[in-house]
């Protein structure tokens, strides 16, 4: 397994874990009181660093326990980092023209600043998933 | 399973033919990873026209005797 694609598995469960967390915290408070109310702001903030910190100690791990593969890229990464991306691209556009028409129909900011948040997890998710059933095929 | 592309090769042969030549020392040659040589040399993945050529000199082979397409 190559660098990247281990890479790709663990940005995948840190996502899910993370925003999976994330997203039933929210909802389980948005079915207790008003989203006026929810004080998502700090969360969200603290899944950011989180993503990061998880992000950064993984990579290093993968990196320095054997086998090592080294993190060289080549035309067969390139491809398949295409592919995903360009699906990816698809639901984060998606998601985000999902939230402008929030916003122009004046729905509360709690709903759009998570619908983009849910298309941003969504889209890198679907990239992730995506390369990684092209590394199985292609290897 | 992995579907296999429509191109075929030689490569394994080609490689035992060329002092035994492992799939680590071709990668190195070609400049690509050990992964995509496996995957070309299994039939997963079709490399570009410049890797091809690429390959063909590793073992200094012409290009046609590396890979083949099939008659449908």
């Amino acid at each position: 397994m190559s660098f990247q694609q281990k890479s790709t598995s663990l940005m995948l469960v840190i996502l899910l874990a993370v925003y999976g967390w994330y997203f039933t915290v929210i909802a389980t408070w948005v079915v207790d009181s008003p989203v006026e109310e929810v004080a998502y702001q700090p969360v969200m903030f603290v899944t950011v660093i989180a993503l990061v910190v998880l992000a950064v100690i993984g990579h290093t791990l993968i990196a320095i326990v054997p086998p090592y593969e080294g993190d060289r890229t080549d035309e067969r990464d390139r491809i398949i980092d295409l592919k995903g991306e360009w699906l990816g691209g698809f639901i984060l556009g998606t998601g985000t023209v999902v939230a402008l028409f929030l916003a122009m129909a004046e729905i509360h900011w709690f709903w759009i600043a998570n619908t983009l948040l849910a298309g941003l997890v969504l889209s890198e998710v679907v990239t992730s998933i995506t390369k990684l059933v092209y590394y199985r095929r292609m290897a | 399973m992995p579907k296999s592309t429509a191109i075929t090769n030689q490569i394994r042969a080609l490689r035992f033919a060329a002092g035994e030549m492992t799939q680590a020392e071709l990668a190195r040659r070609i400049g690509v990873t050990r992964q995509t040589v496996i995957a070309i040399e299994q039939g997963r993945y079709s490399p570009s026209l410049e890797a091809a050529f690429k390959i063909a000199r590793a073992l200094d082979v012409p290009l046609d005797q590396v890979f083949g397409l099939p008659q449908e």
